[in-house]
This record gives structure tokens, sequence and C-alpha cells, in this order.
């Protein structure tokens, strides 16, 4: 061949908006074979190339790709620089993984990664709200929306059913934390009533502001590398770090703002509630009885209490506010060439929007980085936080008349009778104490609840680069969690009142030690062949401490708990400790064959002292396979593709959802008196299991990532299929035993999704201030199903949803073929509406059934309505889960808005539960009101009829579950860049959170999950409402 | 080294089994243990024996406790639990260990070995007498639940062989127990009189109406000897006598140190340590005798309280039995209650201006006979202007003077066997084996002395049969033996569906009788579903 004259060039691709170099960048000749990927400092050559007037391209993901033109001489070198617009979805092109990281381009595996960009277009509090709506496959629900409230996090559906926590692990900077933290309420507390619904969120501690970038593995691929603790997914948590050669900068970040409810409930008023009563009594006992309101001497009747009272009290208004909420942050970072720095601390103070909650949390973060030598570089860090959490009971377990705040606000008597005897103008009367409880103000004002975490999270690493692609890395980590609880319910709330106040004070302690030794190897053969290894041995201790005391009989509430000896009547106190550790060896191949096709394997050995004798040992392999087709030579040309990948791994990470201790057998003590005497007495509570292990999830994971027309349009689509098997149960033994439970491994869930991710670009700016507008979108899908219990168990039921009243049910079932979360239950069907339907439907009912009951259907037609006739009645799994995220920018300003959606799921709604008693005890939203059954007034009523003596109907039905989809606009944030002397940057704007909410749910909110554990999803037990939160802000660099 | 690979793991918070039963201390905490889920939920403490106080013709209680029997949804819940079950097997499962671990340990001292064994098969023959008159066969453990891949499934066993095993333990315990304690202990552990005295009840049962259609049925004359035989040797204990004073049996302070008193159930007046069960029967509102005040739950019927004879000290006003206290949970507010005398006191007085009987909301127990009425009122002038009095009357053997302030608190003891008992449960079996001897004569006529009435005497032996009958239900109303006793005699059906007296009510329809297949109770849904090998009750 004649030898065609060629020259190379050579530049540097950057971020446009960070002026940071882009590793990964794909640089090609355009009509040409020729290409080259950037290097870690952004530069690349390509060489051999035509000489005459090429086109350049560079494309990466993330990016908005870019053409020049340049001019090649024979043997010359042409430079071009290139700056790339960020996409508005900024997949980052490095992406960390365990124990690494790696270019997005090389990826085997499914990890979704969020920027902090786009941490920044919302106003989030925790790190767990900036992630809901902006990854498929992650479930991000609310279970308490109080400040510092705790939040469920999900990915890929639920594996587990033991009630327990289905999280995924988080780590931190390559440090796992714990994310269950110590329950509040370890210990025995003497009332049931005092335990109450509200979680708080040890992650809640972490400021959104000093996040870098947060990385989501969710296929096993990427998992396994975690072994026996990856099976919920794993959370990596990047946090910012100084940049070198860079001169000092400050960061300065402030917003304020205001939160207020997004939604009231309608109740009845004073004159509604009044008559509602008199006819539950006259439609009870006739128009003769005496009814409460009937105004015989000495009571009122609805007319004079409208005309005394007017309206009465809504106490939604009374316990609602505009509250307001400051977050700060101040950082300085910078770095030379050796090394850098970033020190940044943060506050933030959010009042809640009911009276009496607040949450404050105060950080500090550094983290250095230095070059010790050419061959030896450290990175300590070390981060510090404390949050109070002081907390109301919004809601509680007790169905009784400790309901909590935000189920008292709505059914508590809307007239006060205050006694008139009594100094205190909130004195009720007995009447009201003894139907309604105390009144929601008391528990807004004097009952004190407060949450105190102090944790540091730090570590050194140590990086010896060894030569011949070696390289030795060493990681100590240390965390450490100090919290203390405290509460006091005063003696005039039922909590408190027998007790003569209660005061409860719980602390715990949380240590964990980590060392990683890992060696790195990184190798490239012949340009075609580049392989990169890792092996290490990691081990951790964790050791957690907690005490509870109780104590009752104070003679006063002055000083509440804080000075327990003052109270007269200490209860037992209680105290444990708890070690564990685990030992794991790991090891991880990549391979990449002509930079086309790429190779994964991955193991986990964990050894963990939680597991029993017989099974200490465990291994998780995975595999892996991506082939980046767009650079095969049929594809490359393809018209309008510019990205197309291929991935394909399997492989089994465990869930290790167990405390310590529990498969030994154990004696300890119990309750025993003689003679009036507490006597020891020391029992078998415990049975042993020495084969108790890990669950295991295998799992399947194909996915397709695609860009097209230069990655104007971006998409991943991933389907996959998990099977979880050994599932960790606590199953309930036969009785006769003497034993009500053991732990056993039994059983298997399988779920399977599809998650969809796109960007699309629809207007690009070919300039700079032009208009663009970028829109992403996510939705997934997954469907879970339990094969089987295992043990020949054909059903069984989660547990009670509370204590007392109508909260002794049992609607979540478990049965192979269905989902967990299903609900279990009657049908109903109308209402009987006629004395001869009244007989007819009594002998099917098999007991006196009235005019305006409930019916329900006979399933299975065998003429008798019994427990044979239930079904399934709802799912608390939704069907797809949503995001979509919308940028628009134009000259100086920015406009962002995330709408997030679910559809599909079951929500139980506790208070419905109630409310359809109709029996004239509590107030109930105007809805019942309005449709309850009259024979006259009202026949065609979809409600009971209204009826003092209605015999509470423990039959769970349909009629308390609603349909929880929604659509929300869950974020605005309009932003405008202002030129500040002597600033950098600076970026002020006005953010809105949870503006509209689209849905036909009628409690608060449909985003809503009072349980923590996967058992019971989707309970609306009054949980603290949504609120609406506006908020304007500056971020500024100087 | 070894530590990284093997990761031992030793718990921090309880003891490993293999380091206990090793010294006669550990060997009393163990016994303790077998005892104490008697004072638990899944006994005493409530609400397990709910279902047990609502199936007394002597009790009024109302519906939410009514234990399905009245057709009441709301008050399947404790059924649905039944947990006496649990409890029960409980103390098997505990007492099994006791009996397996005990007698092997080089530690503990023969005498200690021996007391432990007699305490844990009394125990042990306790619950499997309990269990067999509730729930007739049941599984049979005698050995340490060892885990299996059946999780403990296992079937029933027939109802004779539970109740053999009931007496055969208590008869192995009586030799190995002490005659007393040196320290009182409240009556919460066995003497061999308690042995012999409940061996003598579970003969009696054998030769009752449970044991129709069981093999037990040929031998019910051998059985009745039995029952006579044992009452005898519980007699002729030196340690055992009446009380002088019948309701000296509940006073909290005399108890403990009772000669009568041969089992109870152990309560405290230290926090959560006794029995809500006290607040039920307290009256209602009143806060100066029981703790967490009065719930008047479980009142006696009206009926009951008129079948007394005259002079009975069982049934004395203000001492035994009490009338209606003060009334605050209704929805007119606060009302002053009075005293039934009162009540008579004003109208004669002529100061009641309209006196109208109502039916108080749905809080009577739905059937005529257990109806809850209250007479409203309205006096001429003056206050008060509203006045209710309601009906109940209550018994006061379980008040707690001493502690006031907090729930489960209470110190009452529930006696489970007392001498008085097992004098009735002698007449009984002496009367149908040989006719109402003089023997028979003396052993009711102690009891009727006691109450203050005069001697029975001149009986048929049909006669003598209904006498004791109705002795035992006067002598130990509320003490959770009627239904028992009912089942037994054979007649529990027809005395719980007496026609009601009270029309109106019937008519609502709402009240369901007992039916035959309820004479055993339902076994737990808990246990159902977790024991495949096992089904319900028939009728369930």
């Amino acid at each position: 061949h004649a030898q065609v004259p060629t020259g190379s060039i050579a530049g540097r691709v950057t971020n446009a908006t960070t002026q940071t170099p882009i590793v990964g960048a794909r640089v090609s000749v355009v009509g040409t074979t020729r290409q080259a990927v950037t290097r870690e400092d952004g530069r690349f050559v390509i060489t051999a190339v035509p000489t005459g007037s090429q086109r350049v391209r560079v494309a990466v993901l993330g990016y908005s790709a870019q053409e020049q033109p340049v001019a090649v001489t024979t043997g010359g070198s042409a430079t071009l620089a290139f700056a790339l617009q960020p996409a508005a979805v900024q997949l980052s092109e490095i992406v960390t993984v365990g124990y690494g990281t790696q270019r997005r381009a090389d990826l085997t595996g499914s990890v979704a990664s969020v920027a902090t960009t786009e941490l920044q277009q919302t106003t989030v509090n925790t790190l767990e709200q900036g992630l809901q709506g902006r990854v498929a496959g992650v479930q991000v629900t609310q279970g308490d929306a109080a400040p510092g409230g705790g939040m469920r996090v999900q990915i890929r559906g639920v594996n587990s059913m033991n009630g327990g926590s289905a999280q995924p692990l988080y780590v931190i900077d390559g440090v796992p934390v714990a994310s269950s933290g110590t329950s509040k309420i370890q210990g025995g507390l003497s009332q049931i009533d005092l335990r109450s619904t509200t979680e708080t969120n040890p992650l809640a501690q972490i400021a959104p502001e000093d996040i870098e970038s947060i990385d989501i593995l969710k296929d096993a691929s990427a998992t396994a590398i975690y072994g026996s603790r990856g099976a919920n997914g794993v959370v990596l948590i990047t946090t910012k770090k100084g940049t070198r050669d860079r001169a000092g900068q400050y960061t300065f970040n402030l917003s304020q703002g205001v939160s207020s409810v997004v939604r009231q409930i309608d109740v009845l008023n004073a004159f509604d509630f009044a008559t509602y009563v008199n006819t539950a009594f006259i439609n009870a006992f006739g128009p003769q009885t005496q009814y409460p309101y009937g105004g015989r001497p000495g009571s009122q009747t609805p007319d004079s209490i409208r005309n005394t009272l007017g309206n009465g009290t809504n106490w939604q208004d009374a316990i609602f506010r505009n509250a307001p909420v400051t977050d700060g942050t101040l950082g300085f970072s910078g770095g030379d060439d050796k090394g850098s720095y970033a020190l940044s601390g943060n506050l933030l103070q959010q009042a809640g929007v009911i009276r009496g909650s607040e949450f404050k949390r105060g950080g500090l973060r550094l983290n250095l980085d230095r070059s010790v030598s050419d061959r030896f570089r450290v990175t300590p860090n070390v981060a510090l936080t404390r949050s109070v959490n002081n907390m109301v009971r919004s809601s509680t377990i007790n169905g009784w008349n400790a309901i909590g705040i935000v189920r008292g606000a709505v059914t508590y008597v809307p007239f006060q009778f205050r006694d008139t005897t009594q100094a205190d103008p909130r004195a009720e009367s007995p009447t009201v104490l003894s139907q309604y409880g105390s009144n929601p103000l008391r528990y807004t004002d004097e009952v004190h609840e407060n949450d105190q975490i102090t944790r540091g999270i730090g570590g050194v690493r140590g990086v010896l680069k060894l030569g011949h692609g070696f390289s030795f890395d060493e990681n100590l980590g240390a965390n450490y969690e100090r919290r203390t609880y405290g509460a006091y319910f005063p003696s005039t709330v039922n909590e408190g009142r027998l007790a003569k106040g209660d005061a409860i004070s719980n602390g715990s302690e949380f240590g964990n030690l980590l060392t990683e030794s890992l060696v790195r190897y990184e190798h490239e053969i012949s340009g075609r062949q580049r392989i990169d290894a890792l092996g290490g041995f990691t081990w951790q201790n964790d050791k957690s401490t907690w005490q509870s005391q109780e104590v009752q009989g104070f003679p006063n509430d002055i000083l509440g708990g804080n000075v327990l000896q003052n109270g007269t009547q200490p209860q037992l106190p209680y105290s444990g400790l708890s070690t564990s550790q685990l030992a794991s060896w790991l090891g991880r191949v990549n391979y990449s064959l002509n930079d086309r096709y790429l190779f994964t394997a991955t193991i986990r050995a964990d050894g963990s002292s939680k597991f029993a004798s017989n099974n200490k040992w465990a291994t998780f392999p995975a595999f892996a396979f991506a082939w980046k087709a767009i650079d095969e030579p049929f594809l490359k040309h393809a018209p309008g593709l510019s990205d197309l990948k291929v991935r394909l791994s399997y492989g089994k990470s465990g869930n290790q959802a167990i405390g310590a201790y529990q498969s030994l057998p154990a004696i300890s003590g119990v309750a025993m008196t003689l003679n009036e005497t507490i006597v020891p007495a020391y029992v078998v509570t415990q049975l042993g299991n020495p084969n108790l292990r890990w669950e295991t999830t295998s799992q399947f994971d194909g996915g397709v990532d695609f860009g097209l027309f230069d990655n104007r349009f971006t998409g991943t689509v991933d389907v996959y299929r998990k099977n979880t098997y050994d599932l960790l149960q606590q199953i309930t033994l036969a009785q006769n035993t003497g034993f009500s439970s053991a732990w056993i491994n039994s059983g298997n869930v399988t779920n399977r999704g599809v998650e969809l991710q796109a960007a699309f670009d629809v207007i690009q700016s070919n300039h700079r201030g032009g208009l663009s507008w970028n829109i992403s979108a996510n939705a997934s899908h997954n469907t879970n199903r339990i094969a089987s219990l295992g043990n020949g168990i054909k059903q069984q039921f989660a547990g009670n949803l509370g204590a007392g009243g109508n909260l002794e049910v049992t609607p979540f079932i478990q049965k192979p073929g269905l989902p967990i979360g299903a609900m279990w239950g009657y049908v109903t069907d109308g209402l009987v509406r006629t004395p001869q339907d009244s007989v007819a439907y009594s002998k099917i009912l098999g007991s006196a059934a009235w005019v305006g009951d409930l019916k329900y259907k006979d399933l299975n037609g065998d003429g008798k309505i019994n427990a044979d006739d239930q079904t399934v009645i709802g799912d608390a799994n939704p069907k797809w889960v949503y995001g979509v995220t919308n940028t628009l920018r134009v000259g100086r300003f920015d406009l962002s808005a995330l709408v997030t959606a679910v559809r599909g799921n079951s929500i139980l709604n506790t208070e419905r539960m109630r409310y359809l008693t109709l029996d004239g005890t509590i107030n109930i939203p105007r809805e019942f009101y309005d449709n309850a059954f009259d024979p006259k007034t009202n026949p065609d009523g979809k409600y009971p009829i209204i009826r003092q003596n209605r015999k509470a109907d423990a039959r769970f039905h349909d009629l308390f579950l609603e349909d929880g989809s929604y659509v929300r606009l869950k974020n605005v944030q309009l932003g405008y860049n202002i030129k500040l002397p002597g600033a950098r940057t600076a970026h002020a704007y006005v953010n809105g959170v949870n503006l509209l909410t689209w849905t036909n749910y009628t409690g608060f909110d449909p985003e809503v999950s009072a349980f923590s554990g996967t058992n019971r999803m989707g309970v609306d037990l009054g949980s603290y409402p949504l609120s609406r939160i506006v908020t304007f802000g500056i971020n500024t660099t100087f | 080294c070894k530590d990284v690979t093997d990761l031992p793991e030793t718990a921090a918070t309880f003891i490993s089994p293999d380091k206990y039963y090793q010294t006669d201390a550990q060997a009393v905490s163990a016994v303790n243990g077998v005892y104490a889920p008697l004072m638990g939920w899944n006994g005493w403490k409530s609400p397990a024996q709910y279902g047990l106080m609502c199936d007394e013709p002597e009790l009024l209680c109302w519906n939410w406790m009514a234990g399905g029997f009245a057709g009441q949804q709301a008050g399947q819940w404790y059924m649905q639990d039944n947990s006496v079950y649990i409890g029960d097997y409980q103390i098997i499962e505990r007492a099994n260990e006791v009996l397996a671990n005990v007698p092997k340990s080089a530690g503990i001292s023969d005498a200690t070995k021996k007391l432990s064994q007699g305490q844990a098969l009394f125990a042990r023959g306790y619950a499997y007498f309990d269990l067999v008159r509730r729930y007739g066969g049941v599984p049979l453990r005698l050995e340490p639940y060892q885990p299996d891949a059946q999780m403990g499934a296992l079937p029933r066993s027939a109802p004779e062989v539970i109740w053999l095993q009931a007496a055969k333990d208590l008869k192995a315990a009586a030799p190995l127990l002490p005659t007393t304690y040196s320290q009182p202990n409240g009556q919460g552990l066995p003497r061999a009189a308690t042995a012999w005295g409940l061996l003598a009840k579970v003969y009696l049962h054998m030769a009752g109406d449970e044991a129709t259609g069981t093999p037990l049925a040929a031998l019910k004359s051998a059985y009745l000897d039995s029952a006579r035989l044992a009452a005898q040797t519980e007699m002729a204990d030196a340690s055992v006598r009446l009380e002088s004073n019948y309701m000296d049996l509940f006073d909290i302070n005399k108890q403990n140190t009772s000669p009568e008193i041969l089992f109870a159930i152990q309560g405290a007046a230290v926090n959560n340590s006794g029995s809500q069960v006290p607040a039920y029967f307290g009256p209602k509102g009143d806060c100066t005798v029981v703790g967490s005040c009065g719930q008047g739950f479980l009142s006696l019927r009206e009926d009951f309280v008129k079948s007394f004879e005259a002079n009975d000290k069982r049934a004395e006003h203000n001492k035994a039995i009490a009338m209606s206290w003060e009334f605050t949970n209704s929805s007119w507010g606060k009302i002053r209650a009075l005293q039934r005398d009162s009540l008579a006191a004003l109208q004669s007085a002529g100061l009641v201006a309209k006196d109208s009987v109502v039916r108080y909301g749905s809080w009577s127990e739905g059937c005529g006979r257990f109806a809850e009425d209250f007479h409203q009122l309205t006096l001429k002038g003056g206050q008060p202007t509203m006045v209710a009095v309601a009906p109940p009357y209550y018994t006061l053997k379980y008040i707690d003077p001493t502690h006031l302030s907090t729930d489960q608190a209470a110190a009452n003891n529930f006696i489970i066997l007392r001498h008085a008992d097992v004098l009735l449960v002698f007449a009984e079996a002496e009367n149908e084996k040989n006719g109402p001897t003089g023997a028979a004569y003396d052993a009711i006529n102690q009891v009727r002395t006691r109450a203050g009435l005069p001697k029975l005497a001149g009986l048929s032996q049909a006669q003598f049969r209904q006498a004791v009958w109705a002795e035992r239900s006067h002598e130990l109303y509320g003490e959770f033996q009627s239904r028992f006793d009912l089942v037994r005699e054979g007649r529990w059906l027809d005395v719980m569906n007496q026609k009601s007296a009270i029309a109106d009510y019937a008519s609502q329809g709402t009240c369901k009788p007992r039916q035959a297949y309820q004479k055993l109770q339902n076994i737990p849904s808990k246990e159902l579903a977790a024991n495949p090998a096992l089904t319900q009750n028939p009728g369930y």
C-alpha cells in the first residue's frame, strides 16, 4: 500500500462548568477509525490521523457531545481543547463501586448515581430525600414526615419478611455505617402506650451539602463485593474533597424558609358533632331516649352549643403551625500539587409543622489528602455530627385513647368542656377525659420527647504504590454513636396519669472498628487487553450497649423527667450489650478485551460471629459481562446511535439481618413473686439454632445503556430477577413446645422487575447563556411474590397493627403466590338497606344484622360469612414508581422541577377503622357524616348508619383500604446566578417542596408507612403530616 | 487468629444452658421459673382468664368480655388467643427442663433434688389438669423440647391419657413435697396436702361427666373412691384447717399464712407483678380500694346473690358483697350513685319525682339474664338532679386497700385450691360412692358452720348431691371454679341456657345461647396455625 500521510491530534477535555478534567471521554476523528480515550488529567493523543481537514468529536455519558474542526498536517501535532457542558443528568464519569472506582464506560454492573448538582437542585435535609425520584429501582418512602423522621429506602423490592429492616447497606467514604441505629425503645417499658411509632432517621445526621456523589449498587455483580450485607443493595456515599492545584476557596450556603401543613381533614364542627352524637343515640334507642345533647337540665343542645361556642375548636388549627427552617454551611477547600484539604461545617434548624417538634443538626467534616512521597499517599478524614430531635407523639400503636396527636386532632371533641373548678385553662371535664383523653395541646406542649445523637465517623487510608502495577491500600476506620432518648409524660395525659408522671431515660452507645488491607493490580497487555484486580481482607468489630430507665410517681410535673430521683416509683431498669465481628476475604478481577468486551468476577467470603456455629462462613460470587457494542465497526456508523452497551450479570449476595446471639440457646431471668417478694427465676428463654445463617439472594440482571443523536438522548434499561432463599424468619413454633418462636431459615421470595432511566436534551444550547431544556425520567416496576414459606407452612400473618381497640387485627398475610405486603380480609357488599334484607342477611351472617349495617360477600358461596370468605383485598407494593426532572436554563436563570409518582399500591388507613364505627364516640371527617346511611334522609348513603350501640366489628374489610397512588410536584427550584463582587459564583434561588399532590387518598398524605419493617408496609396510623416548604437560599463560592 | 476464623460468640446478656443447673440456688431459681407463667399474660394477669370468668352463672360481665358465647365479635379477640394454653405449656416445658436437668446435676444436694422434682411434678400435673378440663385431649410432652423439623407439631393424645398423666404427676409429687415450708411462701409453691387435695379433685373429674365416652367411664366407682381417699389424706394433714373467718381468705395480709389455702397464684404489690383481674372485679369508678380504679367489668348476678340463705357470711352486706359505686363513665358526665338501700330511702321519703329503669347502651351482656339496668332518677328540687343507681353487686374478694395508684400491682392472690374445696370434693365423692354418710355430712357441715349456717341432715343421696353443688357455688363463687364444676356435674349447658327473665333482651336477637360444643374451649389460633398435626375442637 501507499503510505497515507498522517499527523496527530492532542488536547484536553474539561467540564465547562467546573473546569475539571473529564476522564474516559471518547475522542474520535469523524469518518475514520482513529480514536482515543482521555486520561486521568483529561488529556488525549490520537496518532496516525490522515492529514487534511478533519472533524474531532468528543462523546461521554453525562455531557453534551461536541465536535470541532481541525487541520492535520503531515507529521504535525494539532492541539484542541474541549469544554463540555454537563447534561442535566450528570452521570459522573467516575463511579464509586465497592472498594474502588471505575469509569462509567467500563461498568459491567447496574450502578446508578446521583451527583451533587442534582442534590443542589432541590432543598433536601437528608440524603434519602435526595434519592427520592432520582433513580430507577430505588423507592424512597417517607415513613414519618416529622423533621428528622425516618425514611424507608428500598432497592428492587422487598427481599425479607422477618419484619426487620430491608434497608440497603450505607457506606460513607468506604466505612459501612449501621443504618438501623439503636432503637430508642429497647428495654421493656411498663406501658405499651409509651411506645411511639415516630421513627427517627440515623442518616439524618449527614448533611446533604457534604455529599459529592451517591452511587447505588443494584445488581449482584455490584453488590457481591459486600457479601452478606449486599442483598438489599448498597448506597455508597462520597463526601466532598478538596481539589489539588487549586487555591483555597470558601463556600457559603444559606437557606431559610417556612414549612406549612399541606392539607387538613374536614371534620365536623361543634353543632354537627353534637347532632351526630344525638343521632347515634336516637338511632340506637329510639327518639324517646335521653341523648347526650338533649337539653335536659344541665345539658346542652346542638343549637345552644352553636350559640355559645360557634364552630367550636378545630384541633388541627390548634396543633399545626407555620414553622421556620434554616440551613447553612460554610466550607473551605483547596490544594497544592501534593495534596488537598476540605473543611466544612453545617447547621440545620428545622421546626416542625406540629407545635413542639423540632430537628437540629450541626456537623463538622475534615477531608485531607496528602502525597507523602511519589509512592505513598494518605487520606485522613473525620466527621462529627450532633443532632437533637424534639419529637411529638404524632402517632402511636395504641388503639384506645393514647392515640397520638395527629389522630387525636381529627377525632377529639370539637368543643372543650372545660372543668371550671380547676385553675388550669386546659383542664378537661371528667366526661371528656374519660371518653377522649387529654386534649391534643397537652401532647404538643406538655409531653416532652427528645432524641439526641452524637456521632463520629473517621478514618485514615494509606495507599502505597509497589510498582509493576501493584499497590497496597490500608484503611482504618471507626464509627461511634452515642444516643440518648428522654421522655416525660406528665400526669395531665393518659400515659402519665395513673403513673403520676412517667419519665423515661434511655441511652445507647455503638462503636465500630474497621480495618481493610487491599492489594490492587493493574496491567495492560499490548493495548488490547487490560486487567485490574483487587484482593484483600477486612475485619470489623461492632459493640453496642444500652440502658433504659423508667421512673413514675412525680409529685409534680414542673421539672419533667430531668430529675429522675424525684420520682417515687422507679421501675426495673434494663440494660444490655452485644458485640459482633465480621471477617471477610474479598477479590475482584476486571478484564477488558479490545476495550469492547468487559468481564468482571467478584467473590467475597464473610465470616460473621452472628451466624450459628455450623455456618460461620459464607461465600458470595458474582460474574458479569458487558459488551460495548458501539465500538464494533458495524455499529460505529449506525445512524443516530452514539452509545450502546449491553450488560449481563449474575451473582449472589446476602442479608445477615439478625441480631447477635440469635443462634444461641439462652437461660434468662423472668419475673416471679412469692410471698409478696420478687424472687429469682431463671428459665430457657430462647431455643438455639446451630444452623442459623444468612439470607441469600441470587440475582440475574440484564441491561442496555444507549445514547442517541450524539448522546442527546441517553437511556438505560435493566431487567432483573431476584430469588431470595433461606429467608430468616422468626417462625411461630407450635405452642405446646413451651416456646413461642424460633429463628430459622425457611422459604423464598422472588422479585422481578424492569427499570427505565432516560435523559433527553430537548433544547441544547449552542452558546453560553442560550436556552437549554433537559428532561430526565425514570420508572420502575417490581413484582414481588412469596414462592414458599418453607416447612410446609401454608400461610402466616404478620403481627397486630397495634394494641387495643380496632388495631388488634392482623391483615398482613404471607402466603405462597402472594406478595409480601398483601392485605387479607373481607369484601364488603354495600349495606343492609331494608328489613327484608336484614332478615335474609342475618341468616348468612349467623347473627343479627340491622338495617344500616355493612354486608360482606359470601365469597365461597357456602351460605355463611366466616373466615373462609376472606381474600386478598390489597397490596402495599406499588406497581410503578416514577420520577421526572425538568431542567431549564436561560441566561443567568435556571429552573428545575421534580415530579414523583407512585401507582397501584394500597394504603391501610387505620383511621377509617375508627371513623366507620359511626357510633358517636369520636369526631369524624365530614365525608363520613354526610354519606352515612339513613333510611329516610339518606337511603343511598354508602357508609353504615350512625348508631351508638353498634357492635364493634372485628372483621377487617376492604373499606379500610385506599388507593395510595399519587403524583406529586415534589420540588421546584428557580435560581439565578448573581454577579457578586468578590465571589467566584453566587446562585440565589427560591425552592418549593411538596407544592402540589394529586391523589384520591383521604388521609393526610399517601406517602406513609408507620412501620419500618417490611412485613407491615403502607399502614397509616396517623403519621406526622406532610409539609410544604418554601425556602429562599444562596450558594456562593469565594 | 482462631478468633478470626472460628468467630465464636459468647453472649453477655444471658446464660448458656450448659452452665446452669449446678447449684441448689440455681435449682430453686429454675423451679421458680416453672411457676412464673401463672402470674403472666398467659396466666392470671389477664386477659387469659376472661373467657373463664365470663362463662360462670354467678358472674355478670360486660359484652366485650363475653367470649363469643354471646355472639359478640368484640369478645372474640381473647378467645382466639385463649393463651392459657400457652401458659400451661410453658409450665410443662419448664417443669420438664427441671426434671431432666436437676436430678443429673452433681452440684445440687439430694434434698433440693427431691424438693425440685416434687414441685416440678406438681406443676406439670396442675397444667395438664387445667389443659384437659379446658381443651380435652392435648399434645403430651414429658421431655424438654428439642428443636425439630416439625417445629413442634404434635397431635393430641386422648383425653384419658392427659387425665391419667395429671393424676400420675400429682401422685408422684405428693411424697416428694414437704408438709410445710419453713418460710411462709404465700402458698405459691405446693406442699404435700396441696398435691393430695388437687389429686382428689382430678379423680372426682375423672369420675364426672367429662369421662363420658372415654375408657375412664368404666372405672367411675374406682375414681370416686380414689377421690375420697386422696381427699382424706389431705384432711388428715395437720397443717390444714379452715380459716375461722371466711373473708380472711381474701385479706391480702392474711392470705400468705392461711392454713386453709393450699395453692394460690401470687400477686404482689410491686409494679407489674400483680394482676389486672382485681381491677375488673373492683367496683366501677372506685379508686380507693383497688389498683388502677375498679372497672366494674365483673359483678355478681342479682339472682345469684338472692340465692344465699339468710345470714350467710359469704354474702354479708359490705363485708363480702357490696353494691353499686359511683358511676362516672357516662355520656351524661359524672353521676353520683347511691347504695341500693339509699334508693329505697329516697323513694320512701318522697324525694323521687321520676324513676325510670333504663338499659344502658350496649354494655350489658346482651342476653337478658346478664342485663345491666340503671335507675334514672329525677329528684324533687335541689341537687342532684340526675342520679343513676346501677344494680351491680360486687364481690369484695379482690380488694387491695394498700395499693391504689398503679396498674398490675394488686397484692391479691388467686386461690386455686383451698381446704374448703377439698372438703366439698370429699363430701361429693363420699356421697356418690357411699351415699350421704356421717363423714360426708361432717365435711359439708364444716363449710356451712364456718359460713354461719345450720348443719344439713336427713337428705337423700340426690338431695345431698344438689346440696353439695349449691354449696360449691356459694363457697367458691368468683374463684374460677364454677365453669369446671358445672361441666363435671354435666349440667353446664342447662344452667347457662336457662331462660332470660327479661324478654326485652331476648327479643333483640343478639343473645346467642351456649351450645354443647362450647363445653370445650377452642384451641388458640396460634397453636392451630403452627401445629398442623392438631385439629380444632369441633364446632369452632
